[in-house]
């Protein structure tokens, strides 16, 4: 079975986050970039399904040089190869216009199923893998917290408003990856040495047949969300007395 | 020059940082409460690949250079300074000595297991009455047709009564030299040979989940196949295990106090008193900048150690002063650490107590700093 797992390039959560001078974006200089937690969990589900069924795990990721490291990780955690897109300008592209990019890619290749984060833990879009399925027109299950493939088909237990809807889709089909699926290993030292043997193979989108289509969503402005203001304790002797200052309080905030 | 390291090494931090994040520092400060050694977190840590990362990949080492290694226990020790003297000590007195020392067939028959993770292996060298004065060895081994009986005792010996312990090499007298000093041989002593205890040593005040032992030989055969190297070559062996010892130790150091002060700048930037965040007084700054540039000091240091041994150029210097300065630099930037937080310092809760308690085993372990000081001031020629 070929897999292909796209991986995506973030800051850490725990990087202190800078706004560039433009506010059109964040600094990333200094930040400590790592491979999204959500894509990791998409990387170990395909390595777990490859020990099961064979097959080959390829990574995934557009961006630019320093990408290369978040592949290596992916290889060192044991994909068995990876592919650089290489062309968007950073910034510029959308969901939109990454998503039409791979899924032109992905028409070059063989494969039986593409997993993917249920998201990118760094502008939170949840819509890349989802628009590489319309792209591709093949079937998506959406957060996955079990995956199974048998007779040519994926069933999914997807976790959907608190409860769970298992669903089953004909491969080749496309998953995303939910927090609770699996644990991700760590990529051990072997791993990462054998890493540096294995191929990452750079694409130029220049030399992709792409549709036509625009980026439909530009960036306006960035800032940091407003600090939390202080709460308010009701105070008051009794319950009574307590709603009627809970009241007064929602009046004057506008919220009644 | 060149500061940087290599991609590969550069990957190894990161895969060994995110490992101690995320499988030790969960479990370090409830281990330590405990004072429990853990065999799971130890298999764990020789998956990814912790043990024998300088040991060819022939015997299950990774085969990598010693820059990779102190890297791996600087990054273990920014966590948890228990298991990174599980790591240090596996890999330099245990693994280390069989390696560099052992015939093929010791080799064949220990490393693999050791280098997973699986077994851990002792460096039994001080004794009850042989500190930093070596010369006070007791134990001793008579040749007894094809066998050598020891007897004695070793203490402080990490990593050897632990539920995962296989062996311990044992460095006892076997005869004397022509000037009369006493002539030393290492033998292999295995756990399970008859007369052979190992005793765990609790209640210490450091290091509380990493394993130490009191070994007692009381006749103990152990065949002529487990000497490691000949008969007379136990001094020499000795002094080499230490020297590759001490850039562990300092890797221990520098990880330890790169640990602390990020603790402290995380707190100084959040505690507020006085109206403002703690770290905008100057008081408490300027104790996080010298923290900050003797961090810098002592891992330019220890690196070039490193590299020289990388390099096969003299280093056993330079050892004995990243030992030194980087247990040294523990010491005060734990000390500011503690201080920063103040009260909350104290209390087990915010872990920087841990860091404070583990430093002082540097000071001690392998040759104190006042040891350091002496091969120092021999290497300038005083």
């Amino acid at each position: 079975m070929e897999t292909v797992v796209l991986v995506k390039r973030v800051p850490d959560t725990e990087t202190l986050v800078r706004i560039a001078p433009d506010a059109k974006g964040i600094l990333l200089d200094g930040a400590r970039m790592v491979m999204n937690p959500y894509d990791e969990i998409a990387l170990e589900e395909a390595l777990r399904l490859r020990d099961i069924h064979g097959g080959a795990v390829c990574a995934l990721s557009a961006g630019g040089e320093k990408t290369v490291e978040t592949l290596r990780t992916a290889l060192a955690m044991g994909a068995d190869k990876a592919v650089l897109l290489t062309g968007l300008e950073s910034g510029s592209a959308d969901s939109l216009t990454l998503a039409r990019a791979i899924a032109a890619f992905l028409r070059s290749l063989p494969f039986d199923l593409v997993l993917a984060g249920a998201r990118a833990v760094d502008d939170d879009g949840y819509q890349v893998g989802p628009m590489v399925a319309e792209f591709l027109g093949i079937p998506q299950l959406t957060f996955a917290v079990r995956v199974l493939v048998e007779g040519g088909a994926v069933t999914c237990h997807r976790a959907v408003d608190g409860e769970t809807v298992v669903a089953r889709a004909a491969l080749p089909a496309l998953v995303t990856a939910h927090k609770g699926l699996n644990q991700p290993r760590f990529a051990s030292v072997v791993g990462i040495m054998k890493a540096q043997k294995k191929p990452v193979e750079t694409v130029t989108l220049a030399g992709l047949a792409l549709p036509e289509g625009k980026a439909r969503v530009e960036t306006r402005s960035v800032r940091l969300a407003p600090e939390r203001a202080g709460g308010l304790i009701i105070q008051g002797e009794t319950p009574e007395e307590k709603a009627k200052v809970l009241v007064r309080a929602l009046a004057d905030a506008g919220a009644l | 020059m060149d500061y940087e390291h290599t991609r590969e090494q550069e990957m190894i931090r990161e895969a060994v940082r995110s490992f101690a994040e995320g499988e030790i520092a969960p479990v370090a400060q409830e281990l330590d409460e405990a004072e429990k050694f853990s065999p799971e977190l130890t298999r764990k840590m020789g998956e990814i690949g912790l043990f024998g990362m300088f040991v060819s990949e022939k015997y299950g080492g990774q085969g990598l250079d010693y820059v990779s290694y102190i890297i791996g226990v600087e990054e273990v020790a920014r966590i948890d300074g228990s298991q990174a003297a599980t790591v240090a000590a596996g890999n330099s007195l245990g693994i280390g000595p069989l390696y560099y020392f052992g015939t093929e067939e010791q080799k064949q028959k220990y490393l693999p297991k050791l280098c997973a993770g699986e077994g851990l292996w002792g460096f039994g060298l001080t004794e009850p009455q042989a500190g930093s004065d070596a010369g006070g060895t007791q134990t001793t081994a008579v040749r007894d047709g094809d066998e050598w009986v020891l007897n004695g005792s070793k203490i402080f010996i990490t990593n050897a009564a632990s539920p995962i312990s296989m062996g311990v090499t044992v460095q006892a007298i076997t005869g004397r030299r022509d000037d009369g000093k006493p002539r030393y041989t290492c033998f292999l002593v295995e756990h399970g040979m008859r007369g052979f205890t190992a005793r765990e040593m609790k209640r210490k005040m450091m290091w509380r989940s990493s394993n130490t032992a009191e070994l007692f030989f009381d006749n103990v055969r152990v065949p002529k196949a487990n000497i490691l190297g000949n008969v007379g070559d136990g001094f020499h062996q000795m002094l080499k295990t230490l020297d590759g010892g001490r850039l562990s130790i300092g890797a221990m150091g520098l990880g330890g106090a790169q640990g602390a002060y990020e603790l402290a700048l995380k707190y100084a930037k959040k505690r507020e008193q006085f109206g403002q965040p703690i770290g905008k007084f100057q008081a408490i700054a300027f104790k996080l900048a010298d923290c900050a540039m003797e961090i810098e000091c002592a891992r330019n240091l220890l690196y070039k150690a490193c590299w020289l041994r990388d390099k096969k150029k003299p280093y056993e210097k330079l050892a004995a002063m990243g030992k030194l300065y980087c247990s040294e630099t523990m010491g005060r930037v734990v000390n500011h650490a503690v201080q920063i937080h103040g009260g909350y310092g104290l209390m087990k809760e915010y872990g920087v107590e841990r860091f404070y308690r583990d430093q002082k085993l540097l000071d001690i372990g392998e040759g104190t700093s006042e040891v350091q000081r002496i091969v120092i001031s021999r290497y300038i020629g005083c």
